[in-house]
C-alpha cells in the first residue's frame, strides 16, 4: 500500500479509537453547575461572534456537555425547521397583548389578573385600533 | 468602581456618538415603542461588556464601534420597549413572531397541546411573572441584541419545551427528549479490523502494557489539541452532529470556528463568503484526525518508549478491544 493508502487507514483506525475515547469519556464528564445563557447559546450558534467572544462559549462547552449537547439540537432544529419552514407564514391575527396574558393568567391560576397590567390603554384608543383594523 | 471597568466606561463613553446614531434609526422606525435614548445606549454597553469586555482583552474604539453596529439593533429596541410593557411593541412582536414561535412549537412538541402550553409559557415569560424591586422582570430584558431575536426566541422556546416535558415526566435526559429530533445513532461506521494473530505471539503482561499506554496516549492526544478542535470531534462523535449540520454552524462568513480551521486557507483570504460544504467539514474532521494521530504516535514512542512495530500492535489491539468497548472500561473508574 503506498502511503497515502497508509495515512487513510490510520486515520480512520484513529478516527475510531477517539469515537470510543470520546463516547466513553462522555459518560464520566464532570457536572458544572452554570450553564450558557439563552443568549450566549444563540449568538453562538448564529456565528455571531468574533474570536475574543466566542473562546470562552467554546471552552465552556468542550467541558459542558449539557451545553453541547443544546446547542447541537439547536443546530438540528434550525436545519430542520430551515427546510420545513414554509415560505407565507401562516400566523394567527395579532390581538392585544394584555388580553393574550390576561387569558392566559385565567386559565393558570383560574381567576382574574387584570390589575396587574398597568400599562393597558385606555379605552378610547383601543377603539382607535378597533377601527383601524376593520 | 475597578479600574477595568473604569476603563470599559471611558472606552464606551468615547463610542456614545454612534450608539446615538443606532438609537436615531431604531427611534425612526419604532417612534411609538416607548424606548429611551439613554436607556437604549445603556442597554448597548451592557452587551459589549458581556461580549466584548473579556480578560486580558483590551478592545479598540474601533472594535468596540464594529461591534456595536453589528448589534441586531432593531430587534433589541422591540425587545427593550416589550420588556416595559409598551402595547405597540407587544402589538408589533406578536404580528411579527407570534406565527414563528408557533411553528417553531408545533415543529419540537408531541402534540398540539403541548405546542400551545409552550407557546403560552413563553409568552407568559417574556411577558414576566416575577417581581423584583417592585418591578416585573420580563424575560425580553435578558436579550442582548448580539444574535437575531427569532433565534433567540427559538432557543427560548427550546428551554421552555425540556422544562415542559420534564416536569410531565419527572427527571428525563435530554437524550431522551431530543430522541425524536436527533440521530441518537453514532455515525462513526469504522470497519471492525482482523487482527491475525497478533494478539496469541503477546503475553497478556505485554498486551495489558500496551493497552494501558493506548489509553493514556489517547487522552492525552487529545487533551493536547485546540478546544475548537476538540468540539469539532465531539459534536461528530458525541453529538451525533452530521456533517451538514455542522457546516451549518459554520455558515456565517465571521463565525469564528469556521476561521479557526481556515486560517491558513488561501481561498478563505480570496473569498470569505464561500459556502462551507459537507465536504470541507470532513476534511476538517481528517485533519485534526492527522493530529490527534500524531500526538498519540508521539506519546507512544517519547513517553511509553515504544517502537513504530510495537505501536503499529497498540493501534491494532485497541481497535480490536474497542468492537468489545473493553479499551476505555478503565475510564469509567475513576
Amino acid at each position: 500500500m503506498n502511503s497515502k493508502g497508509n495515512i487513510k487507514k490510520d486515520n480512520s483506525q484513529i478516527a475510531f479509537l477517539i469515537d470510543g475515547f470520546l463516547k466513553v469519556r462522555s459518560t464520566t464528564s464532570v457536572l458544572i453547575e452554570t450553564h450558557l445563557d439563552e443568549d450566549s447559546l444563540n449568538a453562538f450558534i448564529e456565528g455571531q461572534l468574533s474570536k475574543v467572544e466566542s473562546q470562552p462559549i467554546i471552552n465552556h462547552l468542550v467541558g459542558c456537555s449539557f451545553c453541547r449537547q443544546v446547542t447541537a439540537e439547536l443546530v438540528k432544529l434550525e436545519l430542520s425547521f430551515a427546510e420545513t419552514d414554509p415560505i407565507v407564514s401562516q400566523h394567527s391575527e395579532p390581538t392585544k397583548v394584555s388580553e393574550v396574558i390576561t387569558s392566559l393568567f385565567s386559565r393558570l391560576f383560574g381567576n382574574s389578573t387584570a390589575e396587574v397590567f398597568a400599562h393597558q390603554e385606555p379605552e378610547d384608543e383601543k377603539d382607535d385600533k378597533k377601527d383601524e383594523n376593520i | 468602581m475597578s479600574p477595568e471597568l473604569a476603563l470599559y466606561d471611558s472606552l464606551l463613553e468615547n463610542c456614545e456618538v454612534v450608539m446615538d446614531e443606532i438609537y436615531s434609526r431604531c427611534y425612526e422606525n419604532m417612534p411609538n415603542f416607548g424606548v429611551k435614548n439613554k436607556c437604549f445606549n445603556d442597554s448597548l454597553k451592557k452587551t459589549a461588556k458581556k461580549y466584548l469586555f473579556k480578560e486580558n482583552n483590551k478592545p479598540t474604539s474601533d472594535e468596540i464601534k464594529t461591534f456595536l453596529i453589528e448589534i441586531q439593533a432593531e430587534d433589541l429596541f422591540m425587545a427593550m420597549a416589550c420588556s416595559n410593557g409598551n402595547e405597540h411593541a407587544w402589538w408589533e412582536f406578536d404580528q411579527n413572531h407570534r406565527g414563528y414561535l408557533e411553528r417553531v412549537s408545533r415543529h419540537l412538541a408531541r402534540s398540539e397541546a403541548d405546542a400551545q402550553d409552550v407557546v403560552d409559557t413563553v409568552y407568559v415569560e417574556l411577558y414576566g411573572t416575577r417581581v423584583v424591586d417592585g418591578e416585573r422582570v420580563s424575560k425580553f430584558a435578558s436579550y442582548s441584541g448580539k444574535g437575531s431575536l427569532r433565534g433567540w426566541l427559538r432557543t427560548i422556546v427550546w428551554h421552555s419545551l425540556v422544562d415542559l416535558h420534564r416536569t410531565s415526566h419527572d427527571e428525563v435526559s435530554l437524550d431522551e427528549m431530543t430522541e425524536n429530533l436527533g440521530e441518537g445513532l453514532a455515525h462513526a461506521s469504522f470497519a471492525e479490523q482482523n487482527l491475525g494473530g497478533e494478539e496469541t505471539m503477546l503475553d497478556q503482561i505485554t498486551v495489558d502494557r500496551y493497552r494501558k499506554v493506548t489509553v493514556s496516549a489517547i487522552e492525552d492526544a487529545f487533551a493536547n489539541l485546540e478546544n475548537h478542535e476538540k468540539l469539532l470531534l465531539l459534536y461528530y462523535h458525541v453529538d451525533n452532529l452530521k456533517l451538514r449540520e455542522i457546516s451549518r454552524l459554520v455558515q456565517e462568513p465571521e463565525s469564528e470556528l469556521r476561521s479557526w480551521f481556515q486560517r491558513k486557507s488561501v481561498n478563505r483570504e480570496q473569498n470569505p463568503d464561500t459556502k462551507i460544504h459537507e465536504s470541507t467539514v470532513m476534511r476538517w474532521l481528517e485533519k485534526t484526525y492527522g493530529k490527534v494521530l500524531k500526538y498519540f504516535k508521539n506519546d507512544l514512542q517519547n513517553q511509553a518508549g515504544l517502537k513504530s512495530e510495537e505501536i503499529g500492535i497498540c493501534m491494532q489491539l485497541a481497535t480490536k478491544d474497542l468492537a468489545s468497548s473493553s479499551l476505555y472500561r478503565n475510564l469509567l473508574k475513576r
